[in-house]
């Protein structure tokens, strides 16, 4: 019994020291290149004035860079150690400030587009793979395929020239409504809600008809498997000889948990954006234009975790999906 | 009208509502009242910051304008010599000294903080150190270069010391400075000004006093009923971060928001067809412009090999339909530039002369500055080198992109050949900023008093304390900006800006494109009398709803307001 636990456990550390690894390099990566890119924090905006050469290079050494790139490094490396990620030049506060109200919002709605996803797209995929090549599953197909093919920032402007534009069936943009504060609780849990909608719906469109394409073939292979042919044989039922099939189909699909999670992250700057949902996506993107390097590599940290934690988890699940893997 | 209008819900609302026992939010009130309404404003990004000092952008200018208060105020005729036209704001008076080298301001006696606090001279000095130091970062303190010093000879008094006289020095004190509450800005560490509460809280004088603040969603600000000047007409006004341009537009044609400015040509005409919304047009005080680098990318002490010729330069701009490109990109929100300055800041726009647009005449001058075809080529060259010049455009742009297009098109028809390179901003200003560069879609947004003129134009704005990126040196130019901007005399500074402007015209550094008109797209429930080109935010305090166009929105939260 030690034996195997003693195994899981290292390759459970091991897998973390991975994820380290992973979030240092992605960071290292984007505070050099960053850095890099012509302009900084304080480089003249295209047509204002600018503040004379003297008074730039002050500022900058207020911020520390004049200093030589493996120096703010060093510097930064050590303050991010402490827990400080710095000053965000753009939005003039603490990084941790800023990444305080924004990532809720990325996580909310990446939870729900997440959970969206992978529920329906697991139940659309897995009724066409045991209803494969019929007339419903050609259509549902057909569908999915388009849905997949969308670009986000497309569909958000579908949804919002659709829904909001002609329909007026929802708000345009936000979290809620300006007079929120004005309103009785009732009314703010509507408007929650209907400000949430369509981006919700918009970011799990797509995660849903990858889901489904997935689980359809996933459950195809599974359905010919020689289990399944046997416990079909014995004559197990229809929703029993599903569930034997649906279960050996996961194995695959887990896997895609784990890239969803960075896919949804970057569909999430765009629907942000269109939306006005004022999220971690879109305040990155802001950032990377305003040279905000403190902002944007506490940014990468916040997504290379995200994304690395991802892949834990799937892996994990992937695990208690097969035993075939605990075994290995 | 929002609850009318998303007809999705209304069943969920009415069963949830029942639920949850919850009543309407509406309070009974008087709806009659002259003052009132709520105005919901799109903005095009969220401000960074309220603090006066650190403020850059017109959407965070927009509220420090209507919750701050200057020492008195700039006329709508823009002028910027001694005090003439200025009304009083937080001064109610003031005094010059007998050599002009200060100005004693009397403050209103009756002037309060939002807090409460009585507004003292102090408040005013230390408003001034902290705009005036570099620690504290405030693109205005080279602005305020020429006040000495801020002494209190009483509570009620703030004298402005001035380095040299200069008919600029009115404007100077009084245009650049907010007054912040010295009350909330003791011990403040200067570098780490942005960070202080009052840069999210602002505490003003203004005829709106600031209420709150979610971070990426609304800021609010409240009529101050107990204004020295007197309460705002509107009860509230909502300024909404919304930066995808689609959106916002979308929800000024849906109703969810009253305001947003600037319309482009396609949303304008939408704008122009929808019933509640009426649009309002006011001349930005911005010119774009074709900028050419006179110098050699190479070697910066050398002319440049093709731009560095004038004859070039005039040629260029004569084989260029600026109307054209004008009314194809802009159509009826702008209209041709006269030269680096846009209309309303020119005292005689009707005695300059542009360069006419004339493809013969440009023709003919390249010709005889030995630029010339050669069989094989449809590009002229002289000596060896070819007509060819690299435009820069910012890549955000899609304006400059298309103007930048037309430019190709209309001076290839002169033998002139030209390459666009679209760059990021932060790229771009790069390049601009080290002289590596041909020409570039550039453009400025000017403020009253025309100091932007030496700012961009003049030799010494040529190396890094100015902005003159392209090289450009006139004596003559240079000696009537000085003029100009030194001339007590307004006769003799206006004929100096006539001559500085037709010497720069003359010269074409750049061909002068376009003014902007901003139009701004209003919901027609509100009557916003008059939008100044200094900006639509001026009037926000005196904007109306007349009592019979109120909406559900108008009347929410009444009786919990004010």
């Amino acid at each position: 019994m030690a034996q195997p636990r003693q195994t899981l456990l290292s390759r459970v550390v091991g897998r973390l020291l991975q994820a380290v690894l992973v979030v240092w390099a992605a960071t290292t990566a984007a505070f050099v290149l960053l850095r890099a890119a012509p302009g900084d924090p304080y480089t003249t905006s295209l047509d204002g004035f600018s503040v004379p050469d003297s008074t730039r290079a002050l500022w900058r050494a207020q911020r520390g860079l004049d200093q030589p790139l493996p120096t703010q490094y060093v510097l930064w490396l050590r303050n991010a150690a402490r827990g400080n990620l710095g000053y965000s030049t753009m939005y003039k506060r603490p990084v941790f400030d800023v990444l305080r109200e924004v990532l809720p919002r990325t996580l909310l709605l990446m939870g729900l587009a997440l959970g969206t996803s992978i529920l329906c797209g697991m139940a659309i995929g897995a009724w066409q793979g045991t209803r494969a090549d019929t007339t419903g599953d050609q259509w549902v197909s057909t569908f999915s395929m388009i849905a997949y093919s969308l670009p986000e920032f497309w569909l958000a402007l579908l949804m919002l020239q659709l829904f909001v534009q002609s329909l007026g069936w929802f708000p345009a943009t936000g979290i809620v409504d300006a007079t929120y504060d004005l309103m009785s609780p009732g009314r703010q849990l509507l408007d929650r809600l209907e400000h949430l909608a369509l981006p919700w719906f918009t970011l799990s469109l797509v995660g849903t008809a990858w889901f489904a394409r997935f689980q359809r073939s996933s459950m195809i292979d599974a359905w010919r498997q020689p289990h399944v042919r046997t416990a079909r044989a014995k004559g197990l039922a229809g929703r029993g000889v599903r569930r034997h099939a649906w279960r050996t189909s996961l194995v695959p699909v887990i896997t895609l948990f784990g890239l969803l999670f960075p896919a949804l992250l970057g569909g999430a700057v765009f629907v942000e954006r269109v939306f006005s949902w004022p999220g971690m996506g879109y305040t990155t993107i802001l950032a990377v234009g305003a040279r905000d390097y403190e902002l944007v590599t506490a940014a990468v940290i916040v997504g290379s975790t995200m994304t690395a934690l991802g892949s834990l988890i799937a892996d994990g699940l992937q695990q208690l999906a097969d035993p075939r893997t605990r075994a290995s | 009208m929002i609850a009318q209008r998303r007809v999705f819900f209304p069943v969920l609302l009415t069963i949830v509502c029942t639920l949850l026992g919850c009543g309407g939010d509406t309070a009974p009130s008087d709806d009659q009242r002259a003052e009132g309404g709520t105005v919901v404003i799109a903005l095009a990004a969220e401000p960074a910051t309220l603090l006066p000092p650190l403020v850059g952008s017109d959407h965070e200018q927009a509220i420090v304008e209507v919750v701050y208060d200057r020492l008195a105020d700039i006329g709508p005729a823009l002028g910027t010599v001694g005090d003439a036209g200025f009304t009083p704001r937080l001064a109610s008076a003031w005094q010059w000294a007998a050599d002009s080298m200060s100005i004693a301001f009397t403050l209103q006696p009756s002037a309060r903080w939002h807090d409460g606090a009585i507004v003292t001279s102090a408040d005013v000095r230390r408003s001034f150190a902290l705009y005036t130091d570099p620690r504290a970062e405030s693109r205005n303190a080279q602005l305020l270069a020429n006040i000495d010093s801020v002494s209190t000879p009483d509570p009620q008094t703030a004298t402005f010391w001035f380095k040299r006289r200069s008919p600029q020095q009115f404007y100077d004190a009084v245009h650049h400075l907010f007054v912040m509450p010295a009350h909330l800005l003791v011990n403040v560490d200067l570098a780490q000004l942005a960070t202080v509460p009052l840069a999210r809280s602002p505490v003003g004088t203004g005829r709106f006093a600031f209420v709150g603040w979610t971070s990426g969603q609304r800021i609010e600000l409240r009529s101050d009923t107990s204004n020295y000047r007197g309460r705002a007409m509107l009860d509230r006004v909502y300024f909404v971060p919304t930066p995808d341009f689609g959106a916002a537009t979308v929800k000024l044609f849906t109703g969810e928001a009253d305001f947003f400015t600037p319309l482009n040509r396609e949303s304008l005409e939408q704008a122009l067809r929808t019933p509640s919304v009426r649009v309002w047009s006011y001349p930005a005080l911005r010119y774009l412009h074709l900028a050419f680098n006179l110098r050699d990318p190479a070697n910066r002490a050398r002319p440049h090999p093709v731009l560095g010729d004038v004859a070039v330069r005039r040629a260029l701009s004569m084989a260029t339909n600026r109307e054209r490109v004008v009314r194809t990109v802009f159509d009826s929100i702008g209209s041709v530039a006269i030269g680096p300055a846009p209309r309303a800041l020119l005292p005689d726009e009707s005695l300059l002369r542009p360069i006419p647009y004339d493809v013969d005449g440009a023709r003919a001058l390249l010709d005889s500055a030995g630029w010339v075809l050669s069989p094989t080529d449809s590009v002229r060259s002289r000596g060896g080198v070819r007509l060819r010049i690299e435009v820069l455009v910012p890549s955000v742009s899609l304006n400059r992109d298309r103007m930048a297009v037309l430019l190709q098109d209309q001076l290839r028809m002169v033998g002139a050949e030209v390459v666009l390179q679209r760059l990021e901003p932060n790229a771009l200003v790069k390049r601009t900023s080290k002289g590596e560069f041909d020409s570039w879609m550039g453009g400025w947004n000017t403020s009253p008093g025309l100091v932007g003129l030496r700012q961009v134009w003049s030799t010494r704005a040529i190396g890094g304390e100015g902005d003159n990126t392209g090289g450009y040196s006139s004596s003559t130019f240079d000696a009537n900006v000085d003029t100009a901007l030194t001339a007590f005399d307004p006769i003799v500074a206006r004929r100096a800006v006539n001559r500085a402007m037709q010497t720069i015209i003359d010269d074409a550094p750049a061909i002068w494109l376009v003014e902007e008109v901003s139009p701004s797209g209003m919901s027609s429930r509100i009557d916003p009398g008059v939008l100044p080109s200094t900006g639509w935010w001026h009037g926000l305090p005196d904007w109306r709803i007349p009592p019979s166009r109120r909406n559900d929105r108008d009347r929410a939260g009444l009786g919990t307001a004010n």
